[in-house]
């Protein structure tokens, strides 16, 4: 039996890695005594994946986790027992079962929805997005193990909003690129508008969650639960 | 703490994890029904820290206690350091994230000397004085108090600290929050409640006693200043381990720790008496817990935590009297879940080469040694019982079972070792680098990785060396360089450290209360985490020495007199002065110590503590 399910990583346990994120829910599995399904082989490895890694300081309601388990069990009973033992500020949202032909999650996840609280706001600000949208190339600085380089991620944006005007800071909602072959971090996203309103650029001022992942399947995006 | 401060930092440090808290198993509780906040300290890193046994006792043994919530805290790593200092942000628990003044009390463990200046680091980042003097006004601050193997001679943090727990803390930390809870309620002060205190046996309070010294810098006298004062502060043990409370809800980090797996503590002590050894006599005698409670732990650690991994520990694994059939019954269990054993300090001579293949098959890493010494005639010295053909056999057993990593692991600067001591390391290095060619099996062809890695000896308190001089540092660097020279040899790897950490180590492993100027010169100069080789600074250590004008060779490298008075002599560890002495005398002569299992060599702890069970 193969199950997705979508689970939320909350502020108070933000700071954990992708790594981290993995053990954790291993470890829920074990003492939930979810029958996960092993691999075959010298090394047998729980059949088990993440959909896309969450950036360290992110929060999100939109995390998948795709299992495949030895032997059936209720998806109700799934995300009841792994709710009881998952260390709080990490939680089952929803759970399905998923057919043993779709590709893996992590194969077919090509955008994130994200919602940032920004720590900046003017009047126009659906002008300021729309001109900052407008230019032909958005160049910003990517930091990797071979040094900083300079990408263009206009074309990794699908769309860029604000959602809520508060007091002293406005949340944008944003669809990016998410796959594994090309990924926008809202980070660079946050350093580019900061780079275009000529304001300082302090990503722990910016608070990013994400809030759903998307595939496109059948001429339409859908998120892994519509599967 | 303002958490917006507190995410802005966290959010530019590496490893912000560190600091998080709200692991799997941590303890939350209601502020409004607690009288006594109680922080745990350790003086390291987080993933330190978290994989100390004893944090994990005492952590969920406090927070039994429906008065009592005990939090932890950890050194901040000098990347959150300094965050911290710019951003004014004092020293929190990962619990409530509350910062640490507002605690009743705080508790150190002393797990090792190169983590004292990270003691005076974090009271400092907590805004609490430094020395126990300057917080003596009502109950400003909280009770600094400390704990662990270094607490048995604790004196150059005597200025520093309120008091010391000496000994297994279970119990007396519950008698001392007893007193505490009613000393707060009672609105009692500092000095009644230290009074009080001092009265609970293994409670020691520094500032209640006085040392003064002679003309020569030993010791005159160690007196107490008040005659209700105790005139030594005798150990606590726990008599039955079994009734004893053991942590099965054991936290769980979300990070790689040190040791990232379930702990079950098969006992206390060690009966083998190696001379060297300070846990060996610290924790004596010897207390097993059965078969039977051992299994229900090991069940409940899994069940409650998830690791896939559960280690068998003590000081000396192999020791345990069913081993072989604990292991057979916990493996077996275990086995359908692929939850595997790690046996530390494992002796497998003393196993069948079925038993060995069969613990290990899940993981092959490389195999450690620890013949201590080159030669037969120094390991008798040392009282470490075994032979080079049990070692030999241990290693063959090894090759056979297709390793081909093994590492042996010396000391150098052993009491009456010379230089045929240390060729008789590349002897034995040699040897098993033959033993390898003739016992691996014929399917594997590759060449063996024999590593021999040499610590530099440290002579410790209540040990039968507490009285040697350390080898120099000079002295070490010559063997060293010896050893680097005859241990070039094919497939041989030779390992080794700077020895000035040993050389500070060995300074305050045997130090008095002179030595707290220098601790608190060293950190003002900019010390901390020295047991960390890249933030180690020995220059620095050197300048505080000269600033506080201490002679070092007076604490590392004289050889002290039998009469002489040692700063610890009022701390009654259950092992008596005289069969140290006697155990010098011994290892001065060559002569061993059987293991006390065949037979009691009088060290006195059965005297001391009546009725222990497994020492008559």
């Amino acid at each position: 039996m193969r199950i997705v399910a979508k689970f939320s990583i909350q502020d108070r346990v933000k700071y954990i890695s992708h790594l981290d994120t993995l053990r954790a829910i291993q470890r829920a599995m074990a003492r939930a005594d979810i029958p996960v399904e092993f691999s075959d082989g010298f090394h047998p490895h729980p059949k088990f994946s993440l959909a896309f890694a969450l950036s360290v300081g992110m929060t999100s309601e939109g995390e998948y986790m795709d299992v495949n388990l030895k032997h059936p069990m209720t998806l109700c009973e799934f995300k009841e027992d792994m709710n009881r033992v998952l260390p709080k500020g990490i939680s089952i949202l929803e759970v399905k079962e998923l057919a043993d032909n779709i590709p893996s999650l992590a194969s077919m996840i090509e955008r994130a929805k994200y919602v940032i609280d920004m720590p900046y706001v003017r009047e126009d600000m659906d002008n300021f997005l729309q001109e900052f949208l407008n230019q032909g190339n958005i160049i910003v600085e990517k930091r990797s193990k071979k040094g900083i380089r300079q990408i263009d991620i206009r074309d990794m944006i699908f769309s860029l909003e604000v959602a809520e005007y508060l007091s002293k800071s406005v949340k944008l909602r944003a669809i990016l690129e998410c796959s594994g072959q090309s990924n926008l971090n809202p980070k660079q996203l946050m350093q580019g508008i900061a780079k275009f309103a000529d304001i300082d650029y302090d990503e722990s001022l910016f608070n990013i969650h994400r809030s759903e992942m998307y595939l496109y399947r059948d001429n339409s995006w859908i998120t892994p639960l519509e599967l | 703490m303002d958490k917006t401060i507190l995410d802005k930092i966290m959010g530019k440090v590496s490893k912000p994890t560190r600091y998080m808290g709200n692991e799997y198993n941590m303890i939350e509780k209601e502020l409004e029904d607690i009288l006594i906040r109680f922080a745990f300290a350790f003086p390291d890193i987080y993933e330190v820290g978290m994989s100390h046994l004893g944090l994990k006792i005492l952590y969920h043994l406090i927070n039994r206690r429906g008065d009592t919530y005990c939090e932890r805290v950890f050194a901040p790593w000098v990347d959150m350091e300094e965050k911290m200092r710019k951003e004014g942000v004092k020293l929190f628990t990962l619990e409530t994230k509350d910062e640490l003044l507002k605690f009743d009390i705080v508790g150190f463990t002393l797990q090792y000397e190169m983590s004292y200046t990270n003691v005076l680091n974090m009271l400092d980042l907590a805004d609490i004085p430094l020395k126990s003097t300057d917080r003596q006004d009502g109950w400003d601050y909280p009770l600094i108090i400390g704990g662990g193997p270094c607490a048995y001679n604790a004196e150059p943090l005597a200025e520093f600290f309120d008091l010391f727990v000496i000994g297994e803390g279970e119990e007396v930390i519950d008698e001392l929050l007893d007193l505490y809870g009613s000393c707060k309620r009672k609105g009692k002060d500092k000095f009644a409640f230290l009074r009080s205190a001092s009265q609970i046996s293994g409670i020691y309070v520094p500032m209640f006693y006085q040392v003064s010294y002679r003309a020569d810098n030993t010791i005159e006298s160690i007196r107490g200043k008040y005659s209700f004062v105790p005139k030594t502060i005798k150990k606590r043990i726990i008599y039955d381990l079994d009734e004893i409370y053991y942590p099965t809800q054991m936290i769980v980090p979300f990070m790689n720790i040190v040791h990232d797996r379930g702990v079950l503590e098969l006992f206390r002590g060690c009966t083998r008496g190696c001379r060297f050894c300070q846990a060996g006599m610290l924790y004596r005698p010897v207390r097993e817990r059965s078969k039977e409670r051992l299994n229900d732990m090991a069940d409940a650690i899994i069940q409650s935590t998830g690791y896939d991994e559960l280690s068998l520990s003590s000081l000396s694994t192999s020791d345990y009297s069913e081993l072989e059939s604990l292991t057979h019954e916990l493996m077996d269990k275990f086995k359908k879940d692929r939850i595997s054993l790690s046996l530390p300090s494992l002796r497998i001579d003393s196993f069948s080469k079925e038993f060995i293949e069969y613990i290990y098959k899940v993981r092959r890493t490389g195999l450690t040694f620890a013949p201590e010494a080159g030669t037969q005639r120094l390991r008798n010295v040392i009282n470490k019982g075994v032979t080079e053909e049990d070692l030999l056999r241990s290693v063959d057993m090894a090759f056979e079972l297709g390793w081909t990593n093994v590492k042996l692991y010396f000391m150098i600067g052993l009491p009456t070792e010379t230089y045929e001591d240390l060729l008789g390391i590349s002897i034995l290095a040699r040897e098993v680098v033959d033993r390898f060619y003739t016992h691996r099996p014929s399917h594997i062809k590759k060449n063996p990785t024999i590593t021999i890695s040499t610590s530099s000896f440290v002579p410790k308190p209540f040990t039968p060396f507490q009285w040697v001089g350390q080898n120099t540092t000079t002295q070490f660097e010559e063997k060293q360089s010896f050893l680097q020279d005859c241990l070039r040899i094919k497939n041989v790897r030779y390992d080794w450290h700077e020895p000035q950490l040993s050389f500070l180590e060995a300074i305050f492993a045997r130090g008095d209360r002179r030595l707290g100027k220098v601790l608190l010169r060293a950190w003002e100069l900019g010390c901390k985490f020295d047991g960390w080789s890249e933030q180690f600074r020995f220059e620095l250590w050197q300048q505080a020495f000269a600033d506080c004008d201490i002679d070092t060779y007076f604490y590392a490298n004289r050889v002290r007199e039998r009469g002489e008075i040692l700063p610890w002599d009022h701390i009654d560890a259950g092992v008596s002065k005289e069969y140290l002495w006697r155990e010098y005398e011994r290892a001065l002569a060559g002569e061993l110590t059987r293991d006390c299992r065949d037979g009691c060599t009088g060290c006195g702890i059965n005297t001391k503590f009546e009725g222990v069970y497994g020492c008559e």
